[in-house]
């Protein structure tokens, strides 16, 4: 019997599973203390309890994870993203248990999940990439050095980094301490490895990242594009498929999968994987680094290639698969993340959601582990959804996904005074206006997007029509009567509502 | 008689329970509406078109409530601080309006107090930065978003807060 363990929570450890199970795998989850009852330990076959919420004592836990994998009998573990998905020694200790592991070889990973030693690889092709320090940084006066050299702005970047932690641009020399101080100090928090290097910071930069699929013995092919530009906080909120600015210069794209199917290829690489690119305005590409795993946003990929990329990583796990051409790619698709964090600071804002309603129609796409009373735990990532669109046109992604969004309600929990309780925010008015703004829809995408576009992070209450305005004054007028009706129990309420909530009005210290 | 964001509306009976027909008159014409209300926010029938609200009460900070909240489906449409101005409103924030306010900087999320920038009596610009806090494994950066004296900081480095705890109180500067 076929059966898989899967690494890790949320949405991925349900959309995994459930490509599994049509492959006929048995599915068995693995949940923290925060996760008890959560909808992906639900959702599997089977279900381990393997720990504390904080995810060094469970889901980064490579013991617990493979002796769960052992008392189920689980002869797969596919590690989704994040937790143990690119680490090494995890691929190693399957090995040695007898289990297969869902993704490249500890080697591989070795070679292009650390970025220094990708860099050294990568140079030895003669792709190119983004001027900056090969190795790791010794302290701050060697950062100034290199800085100079390359010249402002820098971008400092932790070497075991990923999603914008332990990341800060640097624009003068005397910024230099504060920022390698913090960004050292986040990236050890985040990945337990302080390490930093440094790069040239691009202006009017695009981001492009390249999927590939390999098949371990040298053959490799890429799967199209995903441009994920539009980021806050240097996290992607918004990805899409094909990227604008390669539409612009086709050259540069041919140019981009050759490059990454030649890396692949050459360093032998086993399922999916994801080469970053930055492209700058004028269709330049420089190699970022490259991601051993599946990514988030791998979605848009599966819309325009119809291609399932879970499926393709289980059958070459299982020996089923045989590598063939690259998919032809049709229409345009998008992804929105959807978060809970303040819509204008982008700060994380957790809680418990008490409503949560998700679009349907034709070309859309939900992934998402949340159902009504779902708490997002601050121990994880905030993310609550990621919706996707398909169009034969982007024109027709977007307005799906404009449709598509408006659709969405997620609520916090209220009292029967509809005064909020708990601190949960979403961006979700955010994305709304974002789905709307006429750079996106003009396709220029650059990664500053949404700094350059202010109105994005600003609230807006100009338009309160006519019926909007009666709605909230009915509304108003319900609460105060059911406060009046607490208030004067048994009485006959006869007079004028307004004439009734001043003189409640006079009770109350406002 | 109310006013919401320039709108005139007069109800001319009061609604009952969870559902029901309310008359009111809106810039003085007179609308029999339909209404079903729920633990999120509203419907209301008009003649022509079903419009929902999901609704929040905020209290604000210069006293009074105000909501923000969001279309249900159609177009997207979301607004905050939306505040009902009664008959006899002026009056009464003419008569706060004296009065120094101060601001309170609280805690958005659980975290921790890695960095405090500012102490009492300091004097801040708009951007300035006041602490830095650790939450989500994230350092985050709270600035100041108009001028300000400090008045108070309620914490110091190293300590954990929770959600809605104050960090800071301080005065505008005019």
């Amino acid at each position: 019997m076929k059966k898989v363990l899967i690494a890790n929570r949320g949405e991925i450890a349900i959309r995994i599973a459930r490509t599994a199970k049509a492959l006929g795998f048995k599915t068995v989850a693995v949940y923290s203390e925060a996760d008890r009852f959560s909808e992906h330990a639900k959702y599997c076959d089977q279900a381990v309890f393997i720990g504390e919420s904080e995810p060094k004592k469970s889901y980064l836990d490579a013991e617990k994870i493979i002796a769960a994998a052992k008392s189920t009998g689980a002869g797969f573990i596919h590690p989704g993203y994040g937790f143990l998905s690119e680490r090494p020694h995890f691929v190693e200790a399957c090995e040695k248990a007898g289990i297969i592991f869902v993704g490249p070889s500890a080697d591989s990973m070795r070679r292009m999940g650390d970025k220094i030693e990708a860099r050294k690889t990568v140079d030895g092709i003669g792709v190119p990439r983004v001027p900056g320090s090969v190795g790791a940084l010794k302290n701050a006066d060697e950062t100034k050095k290199f800085a100079k050299q390359i010249g402002y702005p820098v971008l400092l970047k932790a070497t075991a980094g990923g999603g914008g932690k332990g990341m800060r641009r640097v624009d003068k020399e005397s910024e230099i301490e504060s920022a390698l101080d913090g960004a050292s100090r986040e990236a050890l928090g985040a990945f337990g490895d302080g390490a930093m290097y440094l790069e040239k910071y691009i202006l009017e930069p695009h981001h492009v990242e390249i999927q590939v699929f390999g098949d371990g013995e040298g053959g490799a092919i890429h799967c199209g594009e995903r441009e994920c530009s539009i980021q806050r906080r240097h996290q992607k909120v918004w990805e899409e498929s094909p990227s604008p600015i390669l539409n612009q210069y086709p050259k540069t794209r041919e140019k981009m999968c050759e490059a990454a199917v030649k890396i692949a290829s050459h360093i032998k690489y086993a399922g999916a994987g994801t080469f970053e690119f930055i492209v700058d305005g004028e269709g330049n590409f420089y190699f970022l680094e490259m991601n051993t795993r599946l990514q988030v946003e791998h979605p848009v990929t599966e819309w325009v290639t119809g291609i399932d990329l879970v499926s393709m990583q289980l059958k070459l796990a299982n020996g089923e698969f045989k590598i063939g051409k690259a998919p032809e790619t049709r229409g345009s698709s998008i992804e929105v993340r959807i978060y809970a964090e303040d819509p204008q600071t982008f700060l994380p804002a957790p809680g418990t959601l008490n409503t949560i309603t998700a679009p349907g129609g034709a070309f859309i796409r939900w992934d998402s582990s949340m159902t009504p009373g779902s708490e997002i735990s601050l121990f994880y990532d905030p993310m609550i959804a990621k919706l996707s669109t398909w169009g034969e046109t982007r024109e027709m992604a977007i307005a799906r996904m404009r449709i598509a969004l408006d659709e969405v309600r997620l609520e916090p929990p209220k009292t029967s005074k509809l005064a909020q309780t708990g601190s949960l925010r979403t961006n979700l008015t955010f994305l709304k206006k974002l789905v709307r703004n006429k750079d996106v829809l003009a396709g220029n995408t650059t990664t500053d997007l949404i700094a350059v576009n202010t109105d994005l992070t600003q609230d807006r209450s100009s338009d309160v029509t006519e019926r909007d305005a009666i709605s909230i004054a009915l509304t108003q007028l319900l609460l105060d009567q059911s406060q009046s009706v607490e208030a004067t129990t048994g009485k006959g309420v006869s007079e004028s509502p307004w004439g009734l909530r001043s003189r409640n009005e006079g009770l109350r210290s406002w | 008689m109310v006013t919401v964001a320039g709108h005139k509306i007069e109800f001319l009976e009061l609604p009952r329970g969870d559902q029901g027909e309310v008359r009111a008159l809106v810039s003085g014409k007179p609308q029999t509406l339909r209404w079903k209300k729920d633990n999120q926010g509203i419907w209301i029938e008009f003649q022509d078109q079903i419009i929902g609200l999901d609704l929040t009460l905020e209290n604000r900070d210069e006293g009074g409530v105000s909501f923000s909240g969001q279309r249900r489906f159609g177009e997207a449409f979301s607004f905050a601080g939306v505040s009902l101005m009664r008959e006899g409103d002026e009056l009464i924030a003419g008569q706060s309006s004296g009065k120094k306010k101060s601001t309170r900087i609280k805690a958005q999320m659980p975290g921790k107090i890695i960095k405090i920038l500012v102490t009492a009596g300091n004097e801040v610009n708009s951007g300035d930065p006041l602490l830095v806090m650790e939450a989500m494994k994230m350092e985050n950066e709270i600035k100041a978003n108009s001028n300000y004296k400090i008045t108070e900081v309620k914490i110091q480095v190293g300590q954990a807060v929770e959600t809605g705890a104050e960090l800071i109180t301080m005065e505008p500067i005019t």
